[in-house]
């Protein structure tokens, strides 16, 4: 089946950087597409106090981020993976050299040992068994992490190491390893902050939801039954507006900020907040559908 | 201090273009006090305050915090590329071993490791030492202008290695051990400092706006007062985001230290 797709589909490829303002213009330009689809084609006003809209208008926010979340948590990955799989890759070479392969023969044999760090370094093996010259080669590889950068001078600096190149290569990656092992103890230390995310949101979602059904709406029930004498700054639907908004806000907010405390290069942890905005959203739609009393006209 | 980091390039333009603001404030400001202060003194002067004193104040006020941040900039700046240089050291005691393994000679490979590098501080030392200073006279040099500081001395102890020719990769090594060991400890500082700024993030970013939304609604409810929508808005719109961004800007400060 997938083998159809790559056949039948055209390949494109967008680069990084394009694909990224591309996936943060998504949600301004969908909330822009809904209001302008209600308004001129659908001929209905958006009110943003009604809390079915608010509902509708943050689903629509949290599935038009949700693509960018998915690929800041994938990229933030896939460089993670490659940074773990230097050391690796470095063993597998020195094999090679010791076995007195050449080095492009060499690195091609250290490609059966890798995953991710594949696609870069077929680049560099294929460049230059196409007669480029190792800069130009090397210039091919990604260089987003110290790492991977000091990877690539590295390659440069075996291509003309010469006799030199048993000692320096042990050297290199003993030293790689340390800075991967830095890196790991960093990502591994910064792991509970996530736990924060989830514990807020929680927080959040619990409170907003006990208060909406034991307090709000059985009060404003209550008033609609007896007149206005007890119930009067307070507007159920409004506040239900005003806290369905609240939790996409939080939910951005915290998936930014704990990706900052996670030292992450990407948003990495927002992913994470969309999942638990859709849960919140679920939620309140339940009781916006349930227990949000009806109140008439004019209460 | 370098002349880079001077507005227009010079110690002296930079003084003048700071105080711009705030000797424009001090003007508008005096202009609105005169007549007032001349009708106390008991004279008059047929003449109109151009401003309210108040909004004169307030432009004075914003023109003062102007200049403030102009004259701090360069040391900013300063600190910011110390930041970058420190941050970078590890890697670069990498890089600089790594090409000597490979046979370049010490000083060629110090130029081209911090050539490669975009850092001003470094910029300035390869510059002298292209003219002809010796490696530790231009760190010297570099100590001299922005004063004394841990970075520096890790330099002046690379390039002292740089002497030892071939001999220069073994104390490069423990250099780099050294570097990544201090790295760790800045970690673990890094971590506490986040463990604390993660604790008022949750108190002020989540758990007080949850308190004021419950409070001002049930009071509100209670005690038929004030339309607490618009103060409930402000808190979701305006307060949730204020605190996330600065605790994002506070966090990434923090790890920033920690990264490498």
């Amino acid at each position: 089946m997938m083998d159809w797709f790559r056949e039948v589909l055209p390949k494109v490829r967008i680069g990084k950087k394009k694909l990224r303002y591309f996936l943060f213009s998504l949600p301004p330009v969908c909330l822009a597409a809904y209001f302008l689809i209600s308004v001129f084609l659908l001929h209905r006003t958006v009110n943003f106090y009604d809390p079915k809209e608010a509902v509708v208008i943050s689903y629509l926010a949290a599935a038009s981020i949700s693509p960018l979340a998915i690929f800041e948590y994938r990229w933030e990955w896939e460089l993670s993976a490659m940074e773990v799989e230097v050391p690796e890759f470095l063993s597998a070479l020195e094999g090679g050299i010791r076995g007195g392969l050449p080095l492009p023969q060499a690195l091609a044999e250290s490609l059966k040992y890798l995953k991710y760090l594949r696609r870069d370094m077929s680049k560099v093996v294929n460049a230059m068994w196409a007669g480029e010259t190792v800069e130009k080669a090397v210039g091919l590889m990604r260089k987003e992490s110290p790492i991977l950068s000091i990877l690539a001078d590295y390659v440069l600096v075996l291509a003309r190491s010469g006799e030199q190149l048993y000692r320096t290569i042990r050297d290199f990656r003993e030293s790689v390893n340390t800075v991967v092992n830095y890196m790991r103890k960093l990502r591994e230390s910064t792991k509970s902050f996530l736990a924060t995310l989830y514990l807020v949101m929680f927080v959040y979602l619990v409170t907003t939801a006990i208060f909406l059904t034991t307090f709000i709406y059985p009060l404003a029930a209550q008033a609609a039954e007896v007149g206005q004498a007890f119930l009067t700054s307070v507007d159920p639907y409004v506040l239900t507006t005003l806290i369905v908004y609240g939790a996409l806000i939080e939910a951005v907010a915290n998936g930014a900020t704990a990706s900052y405390f996670m030292g992450s290069r990407y948003l990495a942890a927002l992913i994470h907040s969309v999942i638990v905005l859709f849960i919140s959203l679920a939620l309140y739609t339940v009781l916006i559908y349930t227990q949000l009393p009806q109140l008439p006209p004019g209460a | 201090m370098l002349n880079k980091f001077y507005i227009l390039g010079d110690k002296r333009k930079h003084c003048i273009v700071s105080i711009a603001p705030l000797t424009a404030g001090l003007v508008l400001l005096a202009a609105s006090l005169l007549p007032r202060v001349i009708a106390l003194l008991g004279g008059s002067l047929n003449l109109n305050s151009p401003v309210d004193p108040l909004l004169a104040g307030v432009v004075t006020l914003v023109a003062g915090v102007t200049t403030g941040a102009l004259i701090m900039y360069p040391k900013m700046r300063l600190g910011n590329e110390v930041e970058k240089l420190r941050l970078r050291l590890p890697y670069i005691v990498l890089k600089l071993r790594t090409s000597i393994m490979a046979g370049d000679p010490p000083l060629q490979a110090f130029i081209s490791t911090a050539s490669s590098i975009n850092n001003e501080l470094l910029n300035v030392l390869v510059k002298r030492i292209v003219i002809g200073d010796e490696p530790a006279q231009a760190v010297e040099y570099l100590r001299s202008m922005i004063g004394n500081r841990p970075e520096i001395d890790v330099l002046k102890r690379v390039v002292q290695y740089l002497e030892f020719g071939p001999q220069s990769e073994r104390y490069l090594r423990d250099e780099f051990e050294f570097l990544m060991s201090e790295k760790s400890t800045a970690l673990n500082r890094a971590l506490e400092n986040l463990s604390m700024i993660v604790e008022v993030y949750m108190a002020m970013g989540v758990f007080a706006p949850i308190v004021g939304i419950v409070m001002l609604s049930s009071l509100s409810m209670l005690a038929r007062g004030m339309d607490v929508m618009f103060l409930i808005a402000l808190i979701i719109f305006i307060a949730i985001p204020i605190f996330s961004l600065a605790s994002s800007i506070f966090a990434r400060r923090i790890i920033e230290r920690a990264l490498l």
